[in-house]
């Protein structure tokens, strides 16, 4: 019941629309036809009343071709598009109706006609996403911009209606008219396809392209007018006249869809029609052959001539002349002339739009820069030019910047990709007795030792390969090795864009020297801190300064202090292209430390050498390493800046620095090098001297 | 004590990049007055959702049960007020599978969210996951969610509408057999953005994992319970970093 209740509604509302539209061009047409007469009363002489206007109907059909421009950003009741809907599809479109002309003067006729046509649209745009892509080579999901498009069609039947006006110039007229269009079917689809990629479906129905036919109830179509103008030729055939004409409809607001702009969505269109009319009356002035070349467009000049004609006395010696021998002795100079007293009022507008593409912006954004409106006088016409300039901000799209940082185990540096493992478990070997060195002032030379036991540890090399891509051009990259949880990160390396992987050994120590970094740079990195685990990444930049960071990898160590083990988890399949000179090395980390008494005392602590893995007993280092090894060692003294003023007390400690190295270099079996640097960290504890040693080492 | 909590009603749209908030609310006076030290937790999300920005942030990062599980250890280090901000992550926003997402931080998937207050151990407290939505995912009544990381997976689900009974027969392809790249799982989720598996979904993979091993395919029964409220779900089966969804409705 209440479908049919809604049917019935539905057909008393088109009724309705329909006799209210009649109504209304009834009116339009009577108030034209009555204007004309009065017009034509006041421009004919009263003998004008004996030449009757002329009536024509007939039929009319054409194509039309809409020349949409303006993107769709929504229509009501339904939510705005994901993207503006910008590329039209337009084809011609066939019309067919009835039309009916009615002269009411010799240079212009009344005119109404009525059209049905099916309006079709199809508007599209493409809409960039960004996709969430497990990649494999990377071991990570990345970002990917795809593109999808989306794709209104918007199809109805409408019947139009349209009082019109011609003006005649010979067999030319121009016509202009207000069009009444009454949608009677509508129907709107809409369809989103994944274009790029081409392996991803959507969810809904696991295909590329989802198709609905969005809610019928939506009021997409409404009654719309819009006002018409044409140009073309009438051509008299007899008792018919053939009417070609070009019509434009420069606003229609058929469709309610809107602009980005929020403003209404215009679709102009053009017409090409042929109109078929029978010409139902004739009048005395119309001139019988096609031939006369004044034919239906002099058909004005011919009425006032006419009537003008009919008002001249005939003399008797012209009684034998015929009107047309009368017409030919009469000149235009001999007419009244009418003085023109309208005004006419045009507005021009003008409308500039600057597309600018703006990084780092987030939404499309119009805005109004300028607007001005000039009023300037040509002649009788007062033309009014509004200038609207825009601006266009679109939003460019971040560059695409990725990386990913590899780490592998490898038995050395430089060793080929098979060398590599995931997975190092425990690089612990055996149980190893470490000596601490102690030192008295008043001691000169005399040490005492304390021995202790740690584990012994061989100090894996690592091999980070780094991986960049980026759409900008790279900047900066850098590999980071840092502790965990440490504050104060040491950025240890800075790559450039055309290395391809590093091979680093990784020493969990507690403090590292500026100038130490740098005579380690190529060939190992130093964390600091012993009790922490050791991360590293990558740091990118590109030419347009936006950064990233790659996943975290994450070196274990396991209890640094007496048990020492290092493992990753990781990785994948790389190359190893840089091929590094093998060096082993030896850090020696001697905290000075000065007590509170007179009797300072300094200990020498060595962690996690190699070379001493194979020491037994406190003091007594492989013979054997001596004579196969030649060694030296540049031991860096760093004073602090308070001890350095005091001439006194930094010779005293200087020269206690140097019987402790010359004791530590007859006890490892090198020469030893001192130099001395000031210390101007203002981090550092100005009570502690640190001395730090690298030894070189021929290779084994 | 305190309750952490990340807010249920996050809005944002594919390309933008989100900074989720993880705050703290109900808090007592003893809480007021301590200062919380640290706190430990595994946030999870959805992968083909969210990708992290400042991977580093995450302890680690763990592929399980269709959601990346990322363990943090974050350092407050202060007293904390009413609705304060522990930390921010920035992630960047695609178009994945989902319409809305959840962000979990709660404690039923087994990882509990731990603090530690004025230096003492860590202890174990209440938390509350949010919901994040993506605007332009669904438009209008159309849900846009795409598979993007599909591979060579497929699920067939018949019959669709499901009244009571559903079988589920899903195919790796040329994959490896699992559990090469990991364990296979099918979760339900609701439309409406809860991440939550629905029935019985342990019962579930455990029957296809035993069925999976070694093998390319895998058929499972499930079986609706009527409390189900009736409505369309997204089932997916995933297995590594790949998964496949379907819509199906429940009658």
């Amino acid at each position: 019941m209440s479908s049919i209740r809604y049917r019935w509604q539905r057909i008393l509302w088109w009724c309705g629309v329909v006799w209210y539209s009649s109504v209304v061009c009834t009116a339009v047409c009577t108030a034209s036809i009555c204007a004309g007469a009065c017009v034509q009363n006041v421009a004919l002489d009263t003998n004008a009343s004996e030449s009757s206007p002329r009536l024509s109907i007939g039929f009319s059909s054409g194509a039309s071709y809409t020349l949409a421009n303006d993107p769709i950003a929504g229509i009501p009741s339904i939510p705005s598009f994901p993207t503006p809907l910008g590329e039209y599809r337009s084809s011609f479109i066939p019309e067919f109706g009835i039309e009916a002309a009615y002269r009411v003067h010799a240079q212009w006729e009344l005119g109404v006609r009525a059209r049905y046509y099916r309006a079709e649209l199809e508007a599209s745009g493409n809409e960039r996403v960004l996709l969430s892509v497990w990649n494999p080579a990377q071991n990570r999901f990345v970002p990917q911009v795809g593109t999808l498009r989306n794709t209104l069609q918007a199809q109805a039947s409408v019947v139009s209606a349209t009082p019109l006006v011609r003006w005649f110039w010979g067999t030319i007229f121009m016509s202009a008219g207000l069009q009444v269009e009454l949608p009677v079917a509508s129907s709107l689809r809409y369809t989103t396809r994944i274009v790029a990629p081409d392996n991803v479906t959507f969810v809904s129905n696991g295909s590329q392209i989802i198709d609905v036919s969005l809610n019928p109830e939506a009021r997409v179509y409404t009654i719309a007018l819009s006002p018409t103008m044409s140009f073309g030729v009438a051509v008299n055939l007899e008792r018919f006249r053939l009417i070609p004409e070009v019509q434009i409809q420069p606003l229609s607001y058929l469709l309610q869809a809107r602009t980005p702009n929020e403003t209404a969505l215009s679709m102009p269109s053009v017409r090409l029609n042929l109109g078929l009319l029978l010409n139902v009356s004739s009048s005395k002035s119309v001139p019988n052959s096609a031939s006369d070349s004044s034919a239906v467009s002099d058909s004005a000049r011919n009425m006032h001539v006419s009537a003008v004609v009919q008002s001249i006395p005939v003399v008797d010696g012209e009684r034998h002349r015929s009107p047309r021998e009368q017409l030919s002795s009469l000149r235009p100079e001999n007419f009244p002339v009418v003085p023109v007293l309208a005004v006419r009022t045009d507005t021009v507008f003008q409308r500039d739009t600057v597309i600018r593409v703006v990084e780092w912006s987030k939404a499309d954004t119009v805005r109004i820069e300028r607007s001005t409106i000039e009023r300037r006088t040509v002649g009788s016409t007062e033309q009014v030019i509004v200038s609207e300039s825009y601006v266009h901000d679109v939003p460019r799209p971040k560059p695409l910047l990725l990386g990913n940082l590899d780490i592998r185990f490898i038995p050395v540096a430089g060793a080929p990709k098979y060398a590599e493992r995931r997975k190092i478990a425990r690089l612990v070997e055996e149980r190893m007795i470490v000596s601490s060195f102690l030192l008295s002032t008043e001691l000169t030379g005399m040490w005492d030792t304390v021995h202790d036991t740690i584990m012994s540890v061989r100090l894996p090399w690592i091999r980070f390969t780094p991986s960049v891509s980026s759409e900008a051009g790279v900047q900066t990259q850098k590999i980071v090795i840092a502790c965990e949880k440490n504050a104060t990160l040491a950025v240890l390396y800075e790559i450039g864009t055309r290395f391809l992987d590093l091979d680093a050994q990784i020493l969990v120590f507690p403090h590292i020297l500026p100038h130490f970094r740098e005579r380690l740079k190529g060939c190992c990195a130093v964390c600091c801190n012993n009790t922490r685990n050791v991360r590293a990444w990558l740091h990118l930049s590109d030419v347009q300064g936006q950064q990233a960071y790659t996943d975290t990898v994450q070196v274990i160590v396991e209890s640094a202090e007496h048990t020492l083990s290092q493992r990753v988890v990781l990785t994948t399949q790389t190359n190893s292209m840089l091929k590094t000179v093998t060096r082993r090395w030896v850090l020696v980390h001697i905290p000075l430390v000065r007590t509170a008494s007179d009797k300072h005392t300094y200990s020498f602590n060595v962690q996690a050498i190699p070379m001493l893995r194979q020491m037994r007993n406190g003091r007594q280092l492989v013979t054997a390493q001596k004579q196969r090894t030649k060694k030296r060692c540049i031991v860096y003294a760093v004073i602090p800046e308070r001890l350095s003023d005091d001439a006194v007390l930094l010779e005293r400690e200087m020269r206690n620095i140097r019987k402790l190295l010359h004791t530590v270099g007859k006890e490892l079996g090198t020469s030893v090098e001192l130099v001395v640097m000031h210390m101007h960290d203002a981090s550092a504890t100005t009570e502690e001297v640190y001395v730090q040693a690298l030894i070189d080492e021929a290779p084994y | 004590m305190l309750e952490p909590f990340i807010p249920r009603n996050l809005t944002a749209r594919v390309g933008e990049t989100i900074e989720i908030p993880i705050m703290v609310r109900r808090l007592n006076a003893v809480a007021l007055q301590s200062v919380v030290d640290s706190c430990q937790f595994v946030f999870r999300y959805n992968p083909t959702v969210l990708i992290p920005l400042r991977p580093e942030a995450f302890d680690a990062t763990v592929l399980a049960n269709n959601l990346m599980n990322a363990p943090m250890t974050v350092r407050v280090g202060r007293r904390l007020r009413e609705n304060d901000v522990i930390v921010r992550i920035p992630m960047l926003v695609c178009l994945g599978d989902v319409d809305t997402t959840e962000l979990a931080i709660d404690t039923p998937q087994g990882y509990p969210f731990r603090i530690a207050v004025d230096g003492k151990e860590y202890i174990s407290i209440r938390a509350v996951s949010g919901i994040l939505s993506i605007a332009n995912s669904r438009w209008h009544t159309l849900s846009r969610a795409v598979n993007a990381n599909v591979h060579e997976l497929s699920m067939n689900i018949t019959p669709n509408p499901i009244q009571s009974v559903a079988r589920i027969e899903v195919h790796v392809g040329r994959l490896p057999a699992p559990p090469a790249l990991g364990v296979p799982s099918i979760a339900f989720y609701a439309m409406s953005g809860h991440d939550l598996p629905l029935v019985g979904i342990h019962d579930i993979n455990t029957l296809l994992y035993n069925s999976f091993v070694g093998r390319t395919s895998a058929t499972v029964t499930v079986v609706i319970p009527r409390a189900i409220p009736r409505g369309q779900y997204v089932v997916r089966f995933t297995y590594g970093p790949y998964s496949v969804s379907r819509i199906v409705v429940i009658e």
